[in-house]
């Protein structure tokens, strides 16, 4: 019977032990993965920030207005005016469509 | 150890003299020295036991207390300080009302040389220079042989000029981290940014600290690193910013201006939508100051903000607004005058005069000096005083901006009868355009005061009271008689019954007493649309002046007003107001 005890306790202690080990590397291993993520996003981040200035570069009013105006011609872009707003009342769909006929 | 023997032999011979066995003396005593056995050997199991229990109750007390410290502590991700080392030390972002961005930062690096450890000092020269042709060859050659052991070259390098100098192989030029602070908008609202610079520069890094304008006055906000690089929300817009540069620096080469201003405030929140100041500058390439003359010849200086200046008859309004408000006058009282009059013993005068006789309304409309400066005396000076002074025009006004709070009005030292009467026409008391634009937007939002801010708001923040909702109402009407038929008929834009009051000061002579007529500060104090106001625009113009038919033209009316029109018919829109024909006009519509 205490033989039985001593071989049961024995065998406990060791699982234990391996299942401790193997949880610790594979927590190592987690660990290990989660930095090689953080720096791949911290890079990432890095790389996003660098297109959000280019992207707010390429945006800027100047090169916009300046892009509208060369391709006047084919776009016929001009700033936005008062007299460009109406109301859908005051538009006569009736003569557009007998126009369109 | 002294035994105590089991049988002693005077114990023996006691018993055996009483005829008794001498055996159970033995028994006896051995029974004793168990007993004796047993209890020591009980005390030592209890002290055991009471140490293992010691023993147990600290690694249980241990584990409790970790546990505790687990259970209590935030729950984190992580290696999280790893990735966040660079956001850290990032300065947050500035962005506008609609999250575009006006202020960010890139990381780059900086060059610097050690010329202890320069292999070939002449071929590194002559390599520098190839990428970098602004560095003086001879210089730089006798820097490189010097027996220094550190040696700035370039503050900031491009990652194409980086892999340049990686190019030329030599181990003696190093790189630094750097991180810059960049403006994708380049000169757009460079004065309410303002500019940063670097602090505490050394070889692993520098400090980007705020020169002037908003990078400034929030320094600390921006670098606070707990924020989390949360960003700066300003009260701009970029797009109405963008459209109102583009238009003043339109008029300003028209009018062959040396300067100008312009300011787009909410009249209800105080938020300073666009404010523009010309010239302006590259914030990636920030001017050095001013070292020598006048500071507003320096395209650093804030028109709008540090530029203080007589602004003239727009000041009309206030007094024709306190007049009124004290129930002395309404706007339809008569007044009458002459070209020049005597009043409160100072002589006053019209250029045109309108007389002989004209409604309190008029008298703004047409700009009415004579019939101001008989307003201003029907008022007084304590009325007058305590009116200016409580629409902010006394003291710095409380916009975020190191520059606007240092920035205090001129005001007379001894309030005079003179000071009262010119003041009430616009002279002798000079403000910036900023302290305009609150105090316009004070009287026609329904006559409370509002304060100035540059930081995006979600609700109304109307201040204590300064006229009444009717004289408010009042002013708003007489304001729309200027436009519509006064003097400033080229501010009109049609749908959006533009109100407003011209002014052109003529500027004080330099270096002599008097007023220089050649040199004006025209200015355009505007409201819209005048039945609901939401915005107030005020465009000022340093020295402005073209000529139609060889006559030279510089009052407002001729100079702002119609610059301040074309900004309305650009901005409003994008403001997202509706034009709307006014009760008594009538929109063709097709």
């Amino acid at each position: 019977m205490r033989l039985l005890a001593y071989v049961f306790s024995v065998t406990f202690v060791m699982l234990t032990g391996f299942w401790a080990n193997y949880e610790n590397v594979k927590t190592l291993e987690v660990s290990q993965s989660i930095k090689k993520t953080q720096a791949e996003m911290s890079d990432v981040k890095e790389t996003l920030n660098v297109l959000t200035v280019e992207w707010a570069y390429l945006n800027r009013p100047e090169r916009l207005q300046n892009l509208a105006n060369l391709n006047y011609k084919s776009l016929g872009l001009l700033p936005i005016s008062s007299n460009q707003m109406k109301s859908i009342s005051s538009i006569d769909f009736e003569a557009i469509r007998v126009s369109l006929k | 150890m002294v035994r105590i023997p089991l049988r002693p032999l005077a114990q023996i011979l006691y018993f055996r003299g009483k005829g008794l066995d001498p055996d159970i003396v033995e028994r006896h005593n051995i029974s004793k020295r168990h007993s004796s056995i047993e209890d020591q050997n009980w005390q030592r199991s209890e002290s055991r036991l009471f140490f293992m229990g010691l023993l147990f109750l600290i690694g249980f007390s241990l584990i409790c207390v970790r546990m505790t410290v687990l259970a209590s502590s935030q729950t984190a991700e992580p290696f999280s300080e790893f990735s966040s080392v660079k956001a850290i030390t990032q300065r947050s972002n500035i962005i506008d009302r609609n999250g575009n961005i006006l202020a960010t930062n890139l990381f780059t690096n900086a060059l610097y040389a050690n010329p202890k450890i320069i292999l070939q000092p002449n071929r590194a020269v002559k390599e520098l220079v190839r990428i970098f042709p602004e560095l003086s060859e001879s210089r730089l050659l006798t820097e490189l042989t010097s027996d220094k052991s550190f040696l700035w070259l370039k503050k900031k390098i491009s990652p194409e000029q980086q892999q340049a100098v990686h190019d030329i192989g030599e181990p003696g030029l190093l790189f630094g981290h750097r991180e810059l602070r960049v403006y994708p908008n380049g000169s757009l609202a460079s004065h309410i940014l303002g500019g940063a610079g670097f602090n505490n520069e050394s070889a692993v890094g520098a400090d980007i600290v705020g020169r002037a304008g908003v990078e400034a006055s929030f320094d600390q906000f921006l670098r606070d690193p707990s924020r989390h690089g949360e960003p700066l929300q300003l009260s701009i817009d970029l797009s109405i910013q963008a459209a109102t540069e583009r238009v003043l620096a339109g008029g300003m080469d028209l009018l062959g201006a040396k300067g100008a201003s312009s300011i787009v405030m909410d009249v209800k929140t105080g938020e300073v939508i666009s404010m523009v100041s010309l010239p302006n500058f590259d914030l990636n390439r920030r001017p050095g100051v001013l070292k020598s003359g006048d500071p507003s010849n320096s395209p650093l200086f804030n028109r709008a903000v540090q530029g203080v200046y007589e602004l003239g008859s727009t000041f009309k309004t206030f007094t024709a607004a306190k007049a009124l408000d004290l129930e002395l006058v309404n706007p339809e009282t008569v007044i009458d005058f002459e070209r020049k009059m005597i009043i409160s013993g100072v002589t006053v005068r019209d250029e045109h005069y309108a007389g002989p006789s004209l409604t309190v309304a008029d008298i703004i409309s047409k700009s009415s000096n004579v019939g101001t400066a008989i307003l201003a005396s029907k008022v007084g000076i304590e009325n007058q005083k305590s009116f200016l002074e409580s629409l902010g025009l006394f003291h710095p006004t409380t916009l975020e901006m190191t520059e606007a709070r240092n920035i205090k009005p001129l005001i007379p030292a001894k309030w005079t009868d003179m000071s009262m009467i010119t003041i009430s026409y616009g002279y002798g008391l000079s403000v910036s355009p900023l302290h305009l634009a609150v105090a316009y937007s004070s009287l026609v939002n329904g006559g409370n005061k509002v304060e100035p801010t540059i930081l995006k708001k979600t609700t109304e923040s109307l201040g204590s009271r300064v006229i009444s909702e009717t004289t408010s109402h009042q002013i708003r009407k007489i304001l729309r008689s200027v436009v519509r038929d006064g003097t400033a008929t080229l501010g009109e834009v049609e749908g959006y019954s533009v109100g407003g009051k011209t002014g052109t000061a003529e500027k004080q002579k330099i270096g002599a007493a008097g007023y220089d007529d050649d040199r004006v500060v025209s200015t355009f104090a505007s409201f819209f649309p005048s039945n609901d106001p939401r915005y107030v625009l005020v465009v000022s113009f340093d020295e402005p002046s073209y000529r139609i038919e060889k006559e030279s033209k510089r009052t407002a009316g001729w100079t702002a007003a119609p610059v301040a029109a074309e900004i309305i018919r650009r901005i409003a829109p994008l403001l997202n107001l509706w034009p709307t024909p006014e009760d008594n006009e009538t929109v063709q519509l097709k």
